[in-house]
């Protein structure tokens, strides 16, 4: 490439944009419907219920340990289809590039993306990509939409993983350790490197639910990927909805050492801090055993854990602490502002 | 001439031997007509001689029962009946309006002496009460006060008891919790694994002590205590009847325990309001093991003191002091320690200080006198509350066996079940006026009267639930014109701390026939007690947390004009989203305006600092001095490099690093300078111990100690900016830094530390009061429980012609807040007041 930095010319339909699609984006995303290069990608339908969804990514910094923005924009996507029950298939992506943003930082993010689609089995199918001046963007934005679609097992019966199925007695399921990914990102922020490094545990997560849902056939009640506000707050959405308690024990919740050091370095909690390669799983209690060889028997699943139960309630979430008191459990707050008086 | 009146007497007026009083009077001034209970007050009808009658309105006032509290009689003119007879009769039950709960008392002298008599009935029985003494409020299920509605309901009086609860001239005439060793509830001795250790103790071969068997706690195990099976259930062990009696007197369990307590055991003991944890007072290992057991590192523990005596070999005892422990209420009162006490270290460590209670229920009494008799050296036994940390107090016989069973090595139970469970009071003197730490047993339910708006009829104002304070939580509930504080509930951010929020609401509600139709909350978007009060789903007023400490002293004093407020705590959510714990207002109970407050610094970690005081420094001295304050930190504290990187890396990157403006973190940073304390292991802990550390003592020992604060005050200050309404301390951080390497004393750098906080009040809250023509300063908020801080700054507004309103019914911490949220509450819901956001506005 000549041109080092994005220049608004990248972003007018002319040569530059032209170029920027075939040398960038065509070169990395290798996928037959897009390099048709048609105004919209024509798909065979699938056999099944479709899902889609959509998530725009704007994390900063762009790059960090484990991942960058572009593993983040594909498994984001790819994993809300995939706590969905579905089988994720098509992605599009949309691009918002500040004006001197460097070339090779973007084609770094394309690598990642089309590595990560690959990993995860998603065709890109469908892009775009717009320039706006510099100072009015973080270097780059990240829209993706996916498709996908809704395994058999889950349609047959009418069978929904929305959690109307829980029930009290289901067992908490998570995928692996809490807060790899927040913590990451925080440090990155504040310029911290911890004496044992830590490192975002960023990742699709379909084959992992995939081969869940084959060794626990109807028996997954309810799936969700612990993003945002990490799992006490998500937990805390479905304790909610179902109008069920979910008690979590401490001791059972698998946090890596390097995370839990640093997480108490800078006064954060690894239960409200963000996952992306993490999935939290609530299913029947004689399915636990097995749901939990099926998340173990995977790469990304070696951690996982039982973390607690559904019990009846007014759905709150309480944390089982080693003294023996409940502690509860609210959605992410905004800054820990102290209470103590 | 004949006359006739209908009386109705309000307050606390039942359970305190008011009905028989009633009689006496009626039957000396020859009067027919009869007395009774109702679930408003004491009902009467008298009829005689017009001289008469009026002399016993009269006399019912002037010479009513000690522990009664009259608030109000109403007598009317009744037709004539023709009463031959004064009776007295059963309760009457119905009716809207409550009467007063009396709090539960400690046993009386003439109990006490009974009960020593080894040739009484009652010798040494351990559960004795009557109509002067005993539990109330502990036991009480509904109005009015009446044995079916309390847990004795289960117990039939036998023969001589009936004849005492029926004799008018009895101590016992209508005593509702009377009982004897016949008829009434028992008290045994159990292991950890609730195996009877009965008979006459040769049964007890295994020593527990050395096992940490624990019964496990399930995940659903019950919070509360007995209360779900009904009291008339309580799992007492079945005995043969001559058994039965041996172990209602004390020969079975008693010379065991203090065997077991004197080897360094400990014990779970039930007593009025709920479990104590106790053990050997003047042995560290068995401190050392209760503290290791219980998770407790430092936090200064209370004693049982066997008698006055006993107090006095360890500890200084003024009058005021020695009256408050032989009071009916018989709280703990905290003392200054003795220099030569010869206590274990690990007692009341980081303080001068010890937390002394004196024997108030019969069992305690068994107990001590027991042990006097063989184990003359046991007098002093270390009592603390029954709980697992941070959770409830135990008060059910199996709960405690569930949730103690890892720590007490045995249990004394008891099937007299606690219907409300309720700490103990804890109370100091501080310049020879009563303080508050703890209000609870003995002070609960009494309700405290609060100003209403002018043109309410407080009677039939709707009632008001205000839920307090995020930790040390009392709740309020006000109606009537009166608010009636809730017993210690500890936090809600527990399962089953907000059981127990939630079960004492209830059952306040029903006792005080109130049904709110407002909740206030405090505005902090963090508090869990904030977020039950907005579950209650009513109409929610939110009060800022330093204008409800201001208004708790006001409403405790009927105090309605405008005044200057020092409110000095750790955090309170101001309504600007700062969190604040130091600022001057100017307000009232209608709303207040901020008039100066403590610059604020960013707080690495929020929350999470706060247990940190080396960090809450090094936050200090990184804003007052930069990048030079952080390197003294890490200089300071090498072992904390890593932490304080991160720290500062946060705070200028703008994460997770809170405004902060708190006078609670200032004293933690300073304890962190003079090295005196660098992690709090309990709530206050640096604050705390730096008071303690200050060379000089004032207000103490009953206030006769160091009156002298003129002397105090010119050991000296340390500079303090005050510029845009805002107090600077980066000079106080130089000084001080300046003095620490010249080598000054940290107790000198404490007691100059805490002339500077004083200089601080004193100066900004006269300039206000000039300004605004106010002269009456309110000092309220937890570090008001500092007695230097707080003598020195009352003395020096006194001195100037000031009126100083401080709390003397409720902590000056946020055990008192709810009474504060609760009267603003009251006040803006009358359109009285302004909105807490909205400044007064200036004249
Ligand atoms: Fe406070
Ligand atoms: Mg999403
Ligand atoms: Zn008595
Ligand atoms: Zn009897």
């Amino acid at each position: 490439m000549k041109q080092e930095q994005v220049l608004l010319a990248h972003g007018d339909g002319g040569q530059l944009t032209h170029q920027l699609v075939q040398e960038l984006f065509l070169r990395y995303f290798n996928f037959p419907a897009l390099q048709a290069l048609t105004d919209a990608a024509l798909l065979p339908p699938p056999a099944g219920r479709l899902a889609v969804t959509t998530d725009s990514f704007v994390v900063q910094p762009l790059f960090f340990p484990g991942g960058d923005i572009g593993t983040l924009a594909v498994a984001g996507t790819v994993n809300d289809l995939a706590v969905s029950g579905a089988k994720p298939m098509y992605l599009t992506a949309g691009f918002i590039l500040e004006e001197g943003l460097l070339l090779v930082d973007l084609e770094r993010v394309v690598a990642s993306m089309a590595e990560t689609a690959r990993d995860a089995g998603v065709a890109i199918v469908a892009g775009d990509t717009k320039v706006v001046e510099r100072g009015r963007g973080d270097g780059l934005y990240i829209n993706t939409a996916g498709i996908g679609v809704v395994l058999p097992d889950l349609d047959g019966e009418g069978a929904s993983l929305d959690g109307s199925r829980i029930g009290e007695g289901d067992a908490v399921l998570i995928s692996g350790t809490l807060g790899d990914h927040g913590l990451t990102i925080m440090a990155q922020r504040a310029g911290i490197a911890f004496d044992t490094p830590v490192q975002s545990d960023c990742a699709p997560l379909s084959s992992l639910i995939a081969a869940l849902q084959e060794n626990c056939l109807g028996q997954v009640k309810w799936m969700r990927d612990p993003t945002r506000g990490g799992v006490a707050t998500t937990l805390k959405e479905i304790a909610e909805v179902t109008a069920k308690d979910i008690v979590i024990d401490e001791q059972a919740l698998p946090v890596r050492d390097a995370v839990a050091d640093g997480a108490a370095i800078l006064g954060l909690d690894p239960l409200y801090l963000a996952n992306e390669g993490k999935v939290l799983v609530i299913v029947a209690p004689e399915a636990r055993d097995a749901a939990l060889a099926a998340l173990q028997a995977h790469p990304l699943g070696r951690e996982a854990a039982c973390i607690g139960h559904v019990s009846g309630g007014s759905g709150q979430v309480y944390l089982k602490t080693p003294l023996g008191g409940h502690r509860i459990l609210n959605r992410l707050m905004g800054e820990s502002l102290p209470r103590i008086c | 001439m004949k006359t006739a009146r209908r009386v109705m007497v309000k307050g606390v007026v039942q359970g305190v031997g008011f009905r028989p009083f009633v009689y006496r009077l009626a039957a000396e001034l020859r009067l027919g007509g009869w007395v009774a209970n109702t679930a408003r007050g004491v009902e009467a009808v008298v009829e005689g001689d017009v001289a008469a009658v009026e002399a016993f309105l009269r006399l019912l006032v002037d010479e009513a029962p000690a522990l009664s509290r009259i608030s109000e009689v109403q007598a009317e003119h009744v037709p004539l009946q023709g009463w031959s007879s004064f009776q007295i009769r059963t309760s009457k039950p119905s009716a809207d309006v409550a009467a007063s709960i009396p709090p539960d008392m400690a046993m009386c002298p003439a109990c006490r002496q009974e009960m020593n008599d080894p040739e009484a009935r009652r010798y040494r029985y351990p559960l004795t009460n009557c109509t002067n003494c005993g539990p109330r409020y502990s036991i009480v299920e509904r109005v009015p006060y009446d044995r079916p509605f309390t847990s004795m309901r289960s117990f039939a009086l036998c023969p001589d008891c009936r004849r005492e609860y029926d004799d008018p001239g009895d101590r016992r005439f209508h005593a509702q919790p009377l009982a004897c060793p016949v008829c009434g509830p028992q008290v045994w001795l159990t292991g950890a694994d609730g195996m009877l250790l009965g008979g006459d103790g040769t049964l007890l071969q295994s020593d527990a002590l050395t096992s940490d068997d624990c019964i496990s706690m399930g995940d659903d195990a019950p919070a509360g205590g007995d209360v779900s099976n009904g009291p008339a259930l309580i799992d007492a062990p079945v005995m043969a009847g001559d058994a039965q009696q041996d172990s209602a007197r004390s020969e079975s369990w008693a010379p065991l325990l203090i065997r077991r307590l004197q080897a360094g055991a400990i014990a779970a003991i039930k007593g009025v309001g709920g479990f104590h944890l106790a053990c050997d007072g003047r042995s560290s290992e068995a401190i050392a093991r209760l503290r290791q057991r219980k998770h407790r590192p430092a936090k200064a523990l209370a004693v049982m003191a066997r008698d006055l005596e006993a107090v006095r070999k360890v500890c200084k005892l003024s009058v005021a002091e020695e009256v408050l422990l032989l009071s009916p209420v018989a709280p703990i009162v905290i003392l200054e320690r003795l220099p030569d006490a010869n206590l274990p270290a690990n007692l009341a460590p980081g303080t001068k200080t010890l937390g002394v209670m004196l024997p108030y229920s019969p069992l305690h009494e068994v107990l001590f006198a027991t042990a006097a008799e063989q184990a003359p050296d046991l007098d002093l036994l270390v009592m603390t509350s029954g709980n697992r940390a941070g959770l409830p107090l135990c008060y059910g016989n199996e709960a405690a066996l569930a949730e103690l069973g890892d720590i007490a090595d045995l249990f004394l139970q008891h099937n007299r079940a606690i219907v409300n469970p309720i700490d103990d009071s804890v109370v100091r003197v501080i310049d020879g006026q009563l303080t508050f730490y703890r209000r609870a047993r003995g002070y609960v339910p009494a309700a405290i009267p609060v100003p209403v708006p002018p043109g309410v009829d407080a009677v039939k104002e709707p009632a008001i639930i205000a839920v307090g304070g995020e930790w040390k939580n009392t709740f309020a509930l006000l109606g009537r014109g009166e608010a009636v504080l809730s017993p210690h509930i500890g936090t809600v951010e527990t399962r089953e701390g907000r059981a127990h929020f939630l079960s004492t609401y209830q059952r306040l509600q029903e006792l005080l026939a109130l049904t709110p139709v407002t909740v206030a909350v405090d505005r902090h978007p963090g508090y869990q007690v904030s977020a039950l009060g907005r579950d209650l789903h009513l109409p929610v007023v939110e009060v800022q947390h330093h204008h409800a400490h201001l208004a708790a002293v006001l409403a405790e004093h009927g105090y309605t004009g405008e005044v200057i407020g020092a409110i000095l705590d750790g955090t309170g959510y101001g309504e600007d989203g700062v969190i604040r714990g130091f600022e001057l207002l100017r307000g009232s109970v209608r709303g207040f305006e901020r008039l100066a407050w403590l610059e604020p610094v960013p707080l690495p970690g929020g929350d999470s600092a706060v247990g940190r005081p080396w960090l809450v420094l090094a936050a200090h001295l990184g804003a007052a001095l930069g990048e030079q304050g952080w390197a003294v930190a890490k200089e300071l504290f090498p072992q904390f490099a890593r932490h304080l990187a991160g720290a500062q890396a946060m705070i200028q990157a703008g994460l997770n690093a809170p405004l902060v403006s708190s006078a609670g973190r200032l004293f933690d940073a300073v304890a962190a300078l003079l090295g005196l304390c660098l992690e709090n292991t309990y709530d206050g802990q640096a604050a705390v111990e730096l008071g303690e550390s200050v060379a000089m003592r004032l207000g103490l020992n009953g206030g006769l100690e160091g009156h002298d604060w003129a002397r105090a005050a010119a050991m000296g200050t340390y500079p303090v900016a005050f510029a845009q309404r805002q107090w600077q301390v980066a000079p106080l951080w130089s000084a001080m830094l300046q003095e620490r390497d010249r080598g000054e004393v940290p107790e000198v750098m404490a007691q100059r530390f805490h002339n500077t906080i004083a200089h601080m009040v004193v100066t900004q809250v006269m300039q206000a009061g000039r300004a605004a023509g106010i002269q009456t300063a309110v000092l309220s908020g937890g570090v008001w429980q500092n007695p230097y801080l707080t003598v020195m700054v009352r003395r020096q507004l006194l001195a100037q012609g000031w009126q100083v309103l401080l709390p003397r019914l409720l902590p000056a911490n946020d055990g008192g807040l709810a009474l504060g949220q609760a009267v603003v509450a009251l006040w803006q819901r009358q359109g009285a007041g302004r909105t807490s956001a909205e400044p007064v506005g200036k004249r």
